[in-house]
């Protein structure tokens, strides 16, 4: 007997899986079979991750406190198939190494913090180039009408201290030099406010640790959001869960593909999750939402309708919402420009300010700014 | 006349079923562009292959998540399938391939596993009985070695090995991992080499064999 003979014996000693051992797998393959048409592939877009925008966010979700999720609806068979596509297409997501970076860029409204601390309602574009495996600095620039607003490090090192919060006045002063439409006063003296993710698993390859089977993911989710933020604990598991998949979503624009698919996946279990058939981004495209209502907002998470790329998040006040903010007003908005991997960040001056934001931050009380 | 009309039923049904079975992946996967509830076809075709071949590289439940992850994407990728290939079991390996080299800690604890208890959860209980008690401890002590020996190898040449002894040509593997097929020959031929000397050289014929791989 030959080693090939041994080997070929090793493979063959494995026996055929029974028929219901595959019956899951070819469910999920089915539900994401459907799709009518595959339309042409386009330019991998995701999501970034800034301060603002997660006060926004966050101030916009404290209005929900309290509130069941959902219901005990179940999701719509078309929200399920329609993350089961999603879950399909967040596989073919391209893989990062070592020392590299994920390059976001989005655009949204209340992405920069005015002078008086709120944040703005104006459109802004926000770069972010973060380090895949937490080993170097990122940096974070943005740009609203005003012209560029600055570049910040973004994201801590290993064994990095925390700056503390100054008491007064913002951390970078926004350029005044202009020749874009004429901005609003406030926009002009916005600034851009970086942040770091305070969960351990705040770099790609840290969320790359995560559970990938989305009932597992979805008990490690509850777990480390009820550890993280002691206050949430009123909210459904539901909405925790939710919340905690839109936050990564929002985190880095190319996520661990295995993680994205998983997160869909999960959404999909999650009750009286519905479709929107024709969403406008804030980039003004069109895309298809999977969506979840608060009875204040609209939770939309956008994707491509031909190929099921996640192209952003929105959340959009509704009727008789608690702050009384204009039914269809997007009160936050985030719409994924691009996205991709690269071996190089800007320079980042060691000696600007760095400003964390901390969950801890996004307590219950936060004004609404809208 | 009963029985003429019996006989045109069942060559239909001959004919729908031979029909079926002569149309190639390439066109399902082509027509499922249009028509996405064709691929279906494809799993059901090729998900028990791509199973066993997981469940030997990483276990028997690592493989029920990857069989799905594999169709998946391969469901994500189908309009980049080039249809000069009708048999679409070689990309099927090789995305799977792909995305086991992903979990290359899980396929070498694995192996590991195996390696020092000799008990092969992969193997379920269609191993072959040994008549004897001798015999089947010297099986567990072999499959202990080779265990190890594969844990050891590089993964680009277990690749090549595992895909070679799980029935693929060597055109098939070189397709699956976009390699030129001189380049699955030499690699081959090492992990061969290293098993080889791994086991304690079970079969120095074999070295003979080997010199036309390189």
């Amino acid at each position: 007997m030959n080693e090939m003979k041994l080997v070929e014996e090793f493979c063959a000693a494995v026996p055929p899986p029974p028929p219901d051992r595959l019956a899951e797998a070819r469910a999920r393959v089915t539900a994401a079979v459907g799709v009518r048409r595959r339309g042409p592939r386009i330019t991998p877009v995701r999501l970034a991750w800034t301060g603002a925008l997660t006060v926004v966010s966050a101030a916009a979700l404290v209005v929900g406190l309290g509130i069941p999720f959902g219901g005990s609806l179940a999701p719509s068979a078309d929200a399920a198939q329609m993350l089961q596509r999603a879950a399909a297409t967040a596989l073919t997501q391209p893989v990062a190494g070592p020392g590299q970076y994920i390059y976001t860029e989005v655009t949204g409204p209340g992405n920069v913090i005015l002078a008086d601390g709120l944040p703005s309602t104006e459109p802004a574009v926000v770069k972010t180039w973060q380090s895949v495996d937490g080993t170097k600095a990122g940096a974070i620039e943005s740009q609203n009408a005003c012209g560029p607003l600055g570049r910040l490090q973004f994201g801590l090192l290993p064994g990095e201290a925390l700056h503390p919060r100054p008491s007064s006045g913002p951390p970078l002063k926004a350029s005044t030099s202009t020749g874009k439409p004429t901005p609003t006063p406030t926009s002009c003296s916005a600034t851009i406010l970086p942040t770091s993710w305070s969960p351990p698993a705040s770099t790609y390859d840290g969320l790359k640790a995560l559970p990938t089977s989305p009932s597992a993911l979805l008990a490690y989710l509850n777990a480390h959001y009820q550890a993280l933020h002691p206050r949430w604990l009123t909210l459904s598991s539901a909405t925790r869960e939710y919340l905690a998949i839109s936050d990564i979503l929002e985190y880095l624009g190319v996520l661990p593909g295995a993680l994205e698919s998983a997160m869909f996946r999960a959404l999909a279990q999650l009750p009286g999750m519905s479709v929107v058939p024709h969403v406008t981004d804030y980039a003004g495209r069109t895309g298809t939402a999977v969506a979840w209502s608060n009875d204040s907002y609209l939770f939309e998470l956008i994707f491509n309708p031909s190929t099921y790329q996640f192209m952003g998040q929105q959340e959009v006040a509704e009727p008789g919402n608690r702050a009384g903010t204009p039914a269809g007003q997007v009160v936050w908005g985030m719409a994924l420009l691009a996205a991709y991997v690269t071996d190089t960040a800007p320079a980042v001056s060691r000696s600007t300010e760095f400003y964390p934001i901390l969950w801890q931050d996004f307590a219950p009380g936060v004004p609404n700014t809208n | 006349m009963s029985q003429s009309v019996q006989r045109t039923h069942e060559d239909q049904d001959q004919k729908q079923d031979f029909s079926e079975r002569a149309v190639a992946d390439a066109v399902l996967i082509s027509d499922s562009i249009a028509i996405p509830e064709r691929f279906a076809g494809i799993f059901d075709r090729h998900a028990p292959a791509i199973h066993r071949y997981a469940a030997r590289r990483l276990g028997p439940d690592a493989a029920d998540d990857l069989v799905a992850e594999t169709f998946l994407l391969a469901f994500a990728q189908r309009d980049r399938y080039d249809t000069s290939w009708p048999d679409a079991r070689p990309w099927l390996f090789g995305i799977a391939t792909n995305l086991i080299g992903r979990r290359r800690r899980g396929e070498v604890r694995f192996l590991r596993a195996i390696a020092r208890t000799g008990i092969d959860p992969a193997a379920g209980s269609a191993e072959p009985v040994a008549d004897q008690v001798t015999d089947r401890v010297a099986a567990q002590a072999a499959r202990k070695e080779l265990a190890a020996a594969l844990a050891a190898l590089a993964t680009a040449d277990r690749d090549v090995l595992l895909l070679v002894a799980s029935g693929l040509g060597y055109a098939e593997t070189a397709r699956a991992l976009g390699l030129p097929v001189g380049t699955v020959s030499s690699r081959l031929a090492r992990a061969r080499r290293k098993v080889r000397k791994a086991l304690g050289g079970v079969n120095p014929v074999a070295t003979e064999e080997d010199s036309g791989d390189e």
